[in-house]
């Protein structure tokens, strides 16, 4: 069996890592388009960070190299044939996501806000209102906050978290070339809103971008 | 957590009542990391079609769609949807 | 190599709800229910209940939001939302359930809560 980590345009590997239970690389092309995988005669793979960062360690060096949509986590096929039928039938769709996420990059910034103390409330329509007040506090500090940073990107795509949790999650797609910049507006804007918690982390493979491009 | 009379609090939904000091920097960043690592790697990415796959991510997939109907609920009132009631 | 990849580190952890569950979810715990199945029934109703519940209130606050609401209909809701609440926190305790056995553990995804 193979486990699958990417899609690709880079057709030759060099100086590749391993990737998961240190299985070598391999690659299997088809008209220009290229699945990244490793062979196993057996294969579990739990959500152990082990395994979840060698993933992500072939999805990196991949993307060195050429544009990269990173398969999700955990994809076993019986073997190369299977992925090669995957190429041939998917290749075009393939090409066109290649397309939009070459040169960059994925970057993550969650906003929080920091702690609220529960108010006190008298009745039905001061409980709503005081939820609600709380609510547009949040959706507005997201929106407002991150702004500045849609401009510096080729896409985003909101994430989910948790159900009723004060937290917002954005994905950007920007080139490579822009990360440190990118990472440097974040903190200013970090400096500019002491009330909320704000953190960016990447750069990661497109994994939020290979749906047709971002929302 | 009950609401007593005359002093009633809406239901906090952060679980952050208050500041914690956090642990040594190295163990947050790699706490920090790991949880965006795993967000994408197990809910983003490349999906293949079910049936030539052998094995997927062992997480219940009940839940992740669970988790996917709260937020699509999210997004549908940021486009100023209301679902009949 | 994993620290690497923060870029910008946040103040404290009010971003990332899912830190104070990680080490739970990570280390694949089974969920052995000595109590019988009763109790894990009532874990998993309870939960979908109060994700309802949320969920409800989002809509409730939007209607709000949108002000297609009487005064009076608002405060009717509140109450039912308070009531609601309240209803919770005594079935929880009727079947010794805590906060944190409501918030069902998705594994590396973190809490559904």
């Amino acid at each position: 069996m193979i486990y699958v980590y990417a899609i690709t345009d880079a057709i030759e590997l060099h100086d590749e890592p391993s990737g998961v239970h240190d299985g070598p690389l391999q690659a299997i092309e088809h008209e220009g388009i290229a699945g990244v995988f490793s062979s196993h005669d057996q294969l579990e793979v739990p959500s152990d960070p082990e395994l979840l960062w060698a993933h992500e360690r072939v999805v990196d060096h991949l993307m060195e190299h050429g544009a990269v949509l990173p398969l999700r986590f955990g994809t076993v096929l019986s073997d190369p044939e299977a992925l090669r039928a995957v190429l041939d039938k998917d290749g075009a769709r393939f090409a066109l996501l290649l397309s939009r996420v070459r040169g960059c990059v994925e970057l993550a910034v969650r906003v929080g806000l920091t702690s609220s103390e529960p108010a006190v409330v008298a009745g039905g329509a001061d409980y709503m209102r005081e939820r609600l007040a709380v609510r547009e506090q949040e959706e507005d500090a997201a929106d407002r906050v991150l702004a500045p940073l849609r401009p510096l990107a080729r896409a985003t795509a909101r994430r989910p978290v948790q159900a009723g949790t004060t937290t917002v999650s954005e994905s950007y797609l920007v080139p490579r070339a822009t990360v440190e910049p990118f990472a440097a507006e974040v903190r200013a804007l970090q400096a500019q809103n002491p009330g909320l918690s704000i953190s960016c982390t990447g750069p990661w493979g497109p994994y939020s971008f290979v749906d047709g491009g971002g929302r | 957590m009950s609401p007593r009379p005359g002093r009633i609090s809406p239901r906090p939904e952060s679980p952050h009542a208050h500041r914690v000091s956090p642990p040594p920097s190295a163990v947050r960043q790699k706490d920090i990391a790991l949880i965006d690592l795993l967000d994408r790697l197990l809910d983003g990415g490349v999906v293949l079609a079910g049936d030539i796959t052998l094995a997927v991510a062992d997480v219940d997939l009940v839940y992740v769609g669970l988790r996917a109907l709260v937020s699509s609920v999210a997004a549908a009132e940021r486009q100023g949807v209301t679902l009949p009631q | 190599m994993s620290s690497g990849k923060v870029l910008v580190e946040p103040p404290d952890d009010s971003a990332f709800p899912e830190r104070r569950s990680l080490d739970e979810a990570l280390s694949r715990r089974i969920n052995a229910d000595p109590e019988g199945v009763e109790k894990g029934l009532a874990q998993l109703v309870l939960t979908i209940v109060e994700l309802l519940r949320q969920l409800m209130e989002r809509q409730a606050l939007h209607r709000v939001e949108l002000g297609t609401l009487s005064e009076q209909e608002i405060e009717r809701m509140g109450e039912t939302f308070m009531a609601l609440a309240q209803r919770m926190d005594e079935l929880k305790e009727q079947f010794g359930l805590e906060d944190r056995d409501l918030n069902l553990d998705l594994g590396p995804l973190g809490t559904l809560l």
